[in-house]
């Protein structure tokens, strides 16, 4: 057997495990329900701010800005969390020391809390139609938004690899991930299209896929067809932000290995 | 006698909450992204006003969201009692001769504090930026409803704290739920007249829906008394509700040995 082939094979068991590993806490800990729970909630709040005042036709806007809200807040908290849990239980010495490949590892765990945490985006439409009927969901081109969603999850997946090494080396990684959302959504546009914030911050926004997804996602609503920009820009941004998660996870590693210093490295 | 001792537990408590939070936080992640992420979400909510397109619609969400902060504050009870309880330390909180609720009480006043700084910064912000002209008695008014909302939702938060020790393991979860009850029933994001009637009731024995009720009547300068009245009310209700239930826990747990 060649070493690249050797080095396939344990990344390949390293990611398996990873993926078990992940759905094993998911599976068990009732508190990574906690955005799940909280979403059917949050939506019929979203959507009752417009409808109350009769703007029915902001409805979507609405139910797309609280559908990425819960989505990310679930993939931090879930990815997060999980990662910070590992650290003060000690499983990270353990998982670190061992011969296996540690971002393999890791990339099998996120991969499985991003997926994880697009159930409350379904949930929030199911919650939407039963609520509030159809017309207050009504899209137009579902094929353009399932290629939208699809992008997001790419994207999403490297945003939070891209998060995982500040799981890794800091103690007060969940301060830091409390920190990732309203700011976040504020500067994205998430509810309230960009065009609304001070025309210095737009440039920033431009930087944040859940800008594109959140603009994909209501062109392929409105069945404008309108999704290439965004779908090609959360592809792309996917892929510049699992470069730098990976390469900054490898970084982090090698130090901590070669300093055989974790906490607070 | 017993008032001075049950103060000074309180004043530990809030001690031992405040090392907490020195522990999950340094300055700088307290400042810029506890406060800069309690704040965005005051405002996120207030520019949903703006995409509405009226005045009135960035006001009514500024002031909801910006009370709102501090009521979420006394959720976060639940996530001491987990972390009183994965860290062992609940045993000696039974066994100790000190009083269970001033002990449970302090024991998360610093998200209160947290809550009510970000819900102040939010109004006196909010107010700058999205130009809603409030006068300074208007401004005072609210802050000192934004100081008073922890007060009086401190019980509710307690409650949700007593559901969290028998399922610690879910005590995120319940913390969140509660949160987005709070949300959706309080009148905060949107009117309680919205609601289906037979939900009202609910919004009623929530103090956060007449501290919402009296922020409303100081923007629109109509009288406060009574919802001011409603609220310690039913914020003491809540907190008798709490301390029986703290204290039969506690002393259940004295007697039979085990904590649940």
């Amino acid at each position: 057997m060649t070493a690249a082939s050797s080095s396939l094979r344990t990344a390949g068991t390293s990611f398996n495990a990873g993926v078990k590993r992940q759905w094993i806490i998911l599976r068990r800990l009732p508190d990574y329900l906690s955005f799940i729970a909280m979403s059917p909630l949050s939506t019929i709040m979203f959507i009752a701010i417009v409808r109350s005042v009769g703007r029915d036709d902001l409805g979507i806007n609405a139910l797309i800005g609280v559908s990425i809200i819960t989505t990310w807040q679930t993939g931090l908290f879930v990815a997060g969390d999980t990662l910070a849990r590992d650290r003060q239980m000690g499983v990270f010495e353990l998982n670190l020391a061992a011969p296996v490949s540690f971002r393999s590892m890791i990339l099998g765990r996120i991969i499985v809390a991003a997926t994880y945490s697009f159930i409350p985006f379904f949930l929030s439409i199911g919650v939407a139609r039963l609520v509030f009927g159809s017309g207050v969901v009504t899209i137009s081109d579902p094929a353009s938004m399932g290629v939208v969603l699809l992008a997001t999850w790419f994207a999403s997946l490297g945003a939070l690899l891209m998060m995982s090494p500040i799981s890794v080396l800091s103690g007060r990684s969940t301060a830091i991930f409390n920190g990732l959302s309203y700011p976040l959504f504020l500067l994205a546009g998430i509810v309230v299209p960009i065009e609304f914030l001070p025309g210095w911050i737009r440039p920033f926004s431009s930087i944040l896929f859940m800008r594109w997804s959140a603009e994909g996602l209501r062109n392929g609503a409105a069945g404008e067809g309108a999704i290439a920009r965004p779908v090609l820009w959360l592809i792309l941004s996917g892929i510049v932000m699992l470069a730098i998660g990976a390469t900054l996870l490898q970084v982090v590693i090698d130090r901590m290995r070669s300093t055989g210093t974790i906490t607070n490295a | 006698m017993k008032l001075i001792w049950s103060l000074q537990v309180f004043a530990r408590s809030c001690t031992v909450a405040f090392a907490h939070e020195r522990m999950m936080h340094s300055w700088w992640t307290w400042a810029f992204l506890w406060m800069g992420r309690l704040i965005a979400e005051i405002s996120f909510f207030a520019l949903i006003g703006r995409l509405i397109g009226n005045a009135d619609a960035v006001s009514f969400l500024l002031v909801g969201a910006a009370m709102l902060a501090p009521a979420y504050g006394t959720m976060f009870v639940a996530q001491a009692v987990r972390g009183l309880m994965f860290d062992g330390l609940v045993p000696y909180m039974i066994a100790a001769p000190a009083p269970s609720f001033p002990a449970a009480l302090g024991r998360s006043v610093h998200w209160c504090v947290d809550g009510a700084v970000a819900g102040s910064l939010g109004i006196v912000i909010g107010n700058a930026i999205f130009n809603l002209g409030f006068s300074l008695g208007q401004m005072a008014g609210l802050i000192g409803l934004v100081v008073l909302c922890p007060v009086v939702m401190v019980g509710c938060g307690l409650m949700v704290g007593t559901l969290a020790t028998r399922l610690p393991a879910a005590s995120n979860l319940l913390s969140g739920v509660a949160r987005a009850i709070l949300g959706l029933f309080c009148g905060a994001t949107f009117a309680v007249d919205y609601l289906p009637t037979f939900v009202r009731p609910i919004s009623e024995i929530v103090p956060l829906t007449h501290i919402v009720r009296t922020a409303r009547a100081v923007t629109d300068g109509t009288p406060v008394f009574t919802s001011v009245m409603l609220s310690a009310l039913t914020g003491l209700l809540w907190v008798g509700a709490a301390n029986f239930s703290i204290r039969n826990q506690f002393e259940r747990s004295r007697r039979t040995g085990v904590f649940s």
